[in-house]
């Protein structure tokens, strides 16, 4: 999977997530340095968890692709994956790389 | 010790006390078969205080030989149907002596060569009372062996109430079952074993057989008003269905108060450790509930029901006791309390920790219940690093719906009906609820 391709589906998720909680609110500007989680950003901890329910979701049924994003290994890395959708995608690449040399 | 049943067995001898395969058992029959079963038991040389498993489900027979057991003050292990996969495990817990296993109409007798020498056993013997050993269903965690003194249990079954022609629905091995079974037959009742129970099953033996009680549970309420098997019957003799053994979700409760209008919903409130209470709901449309009455005191500490009644066990043949210095026990049970009545919400280990906020799987149930298209739906916490918990959700549901179409219009549905933490982040959509044979949904 592209690296591409992975931070596309993150931005199609978060417009997702985010329209769900304010139908105003304009999701033009989304790009792959928006902040995620922390200060400063977009998503408290309940529209995180969301967000990488719905990125869990998405890869199983599109792609079956079996990851847990959060996980105490992602909780405990020295710079969180979940600043901005980069690093979000950053990681989610690296969980599908492993999981396809697992296979 | 039952000198009280058999007098009524005496007074009623014409009357009809079990329907099973559709044939009739009068109580002069039982009384017969409980002095045949008697003879049996002394043959055997089994002595008094002896610890019987008794492996069986409803039936005319293994009802008699229970009551000649209880007679000759054994203590009872019933074991049934549900518990097949552990029935080697919960005989060695509690230290069966000898076993009592029907099948297909053939009765095996066999010693075990065990001793049953379990302190609760002996204080038993030294009183000359019956016991009775019956099983937690250990959703959570291991199943704990709960020791009855049935001369305790058997105490409120002394005072006269209706006679009722019940379903026994509830297990042989369940409190609800063994309590639906000295119910009706202390009243002189007939107690009518539905051989098949499904919901038309068992709405097919009430029209049948006019039963006019069935004990039950808020599942198998709801599967019968799924199936519309209620449309299939003639259920005019039906007077009273009584519920409990898990939380009933509102909507349910409004469903068949609606498809049955001639029908008292009543709540009952029991378990395994306990006993079933006394209880009456404050209407048949509420789930506000008075538990207790004579020998039974209720506390509500930390929204946690705590009970003190006189028919509790003895305690646990395979756990420490569970009773404080003062008799009181603490049920698990969360609940809202006003004005004498009591409001379950749920099992306190059930409860999900979403960030700190406590959600009750029973609430989004309720809400969830209300779309349009789902049938059931089950609500449980999942572990999330993030937030603790997470609240995830499976749903059965009767449209075409694929899981993000159904999810987004869940999304919206319980946006103003529920708190944002509340609302499922994760769903899935099955095509059956798990609920075993207890009719219980398991989390």
């Amino acid at each position: 999977m592209q690296k591409n391709d992975i931070t596309e589906m993150v931005i199609s998720s978060l417009r997702q997530i985010l329209s769900e909680q304010d139908p105003e609110f304009l999701t033009d500007g989304l790009n792959e340095s928006t902040r995620l989680f922390g200060r400063g950003s977009l998503l408290d901890s309940l529209a995180m968890v969301s967000l990488i329910v719905d990125i869990e979701q998405r890869l199983k049924e599109k792609l079956n692709i079996h990851i847990t994003i959060a996980d105490e290994r992602a909780m405990s890395m020295e710079r969180s994956p979940f600043r901005t959708v980069e690093s979000l995608a950053d990681y989610i690449q690296l969980l599908v790389e492993e999981k396809s040399k697992d296979v | 010790m039952i000198d009280f049943l058999l007098k009524k067995f005496e007074e009623n001898k014409g009357e009809e006390a079990i329907i099973f395969k559709e044939t009739p058992y009068k109580y002069a029959w039982l009384l017969e078969r409980i002095s045949f079963w008697h003879h049996r038991i002394v043959a055997h040389q089994i002595k008094p205080g002896a610890v019987a498993t008794l492996e069986a489900d409803f039936s005319p027979d293994s009802v008699a030989l229970l009551l000649a057991l209880v007679e000759h003050r054994c203590v009872v292990v019933p074991l049934s149907q549900a518990v097949v996969s552990k029935k080697e495990e919960f005989i060695e817990i509690a230290q069966s002596e000898i076993i009592f296993r029907f099948s297909d109409a053939r009765l095996e007798i066999k010693e075990t060569g065990r001793k049953a020498d379990h302190e609760y056993y002996l204080s038993l013997r030294a009183k000359n009372h019956p016991g009775l050993v019956l099983f937690s269903s250990g959703s959570t965690g291991k199943s704990k062996a709960a020791v009855h003194d049935l001369s305790k249990l058997l105490e409120k079954f002394k005072v006269p109430r209706y006679r009722w022609r019940t379903i026994a629905f509830l297990l042989f091995d369940h409190i609800g079952g063994i309590n639906t079974m000295f119910y009706t037959l202390s009243n002189a009742g007939c107690l009518i074993v539905a051989d098949d129970r499904t919901p038309d099953g068992v709405l097919r033996s009430i029209e049948k057989f006019r039963a006019q009680l069935l004990p039950t549970s808020p599942t198998f309420i709801n599967l019968m008003i799924l199936s519309e098997a209620y449309k299939r019957y003639d259920l005019s003799s039906l007077k009273i269905i009584t519920y409990g053994t898990e939380p009933m979700p509102e909507t349910t409760l409004r469903r068949i108060n609606t498809i049955l209008p001639h029908v008292t919903l009543q709540q009952t409130y029991g378990l395994t450790e306990l006993g079933i209470l006394r209880s009456k709901s404050k209407s048949t449309d509420s789930l506000w509930v008075r538990v207790g009455g004579e020998g039974v005191d209720t506390k509500v500490v930390d929204g946690v029901l705590w009970i003190r009644a006189n028919s509790a066990m003895i305690g646990y043949l395979n756990a420490d006791n569970p009773f404080d210095e003062e008799g009181w026990f603490c049920t698990g049970d969360l609940v809202d309390y006003e004005d004498g009545y009591t409001r379950i919400l749920g099992r306190k280990s059930e409860l999900i920790n979403v960030g700190g906020q406590k959600v009750h799987p029973t609430e989004v149930e309720n809400v969830i219940l209300m779309m349009e298209g789902v049938e059931d739906v089950s609500v449980k916490g999942e572990p999330n690093p993030i937030v603790g918990q997470i609240v995830v959700a499976q749903v059965k549901i009767s449209t075409e719906e694929t899981v993000a179409e159904f999810k987004k219009r869940l999304a919206a549905f319980c946006k103003d009906k529920l708190a944002r933490y509340k609302i499922p982040q994760k769903v899935s959509i099955v095509s059956s609820l798990s609920y075993g044979e207890r009719f219980k949904k398991m989390r």
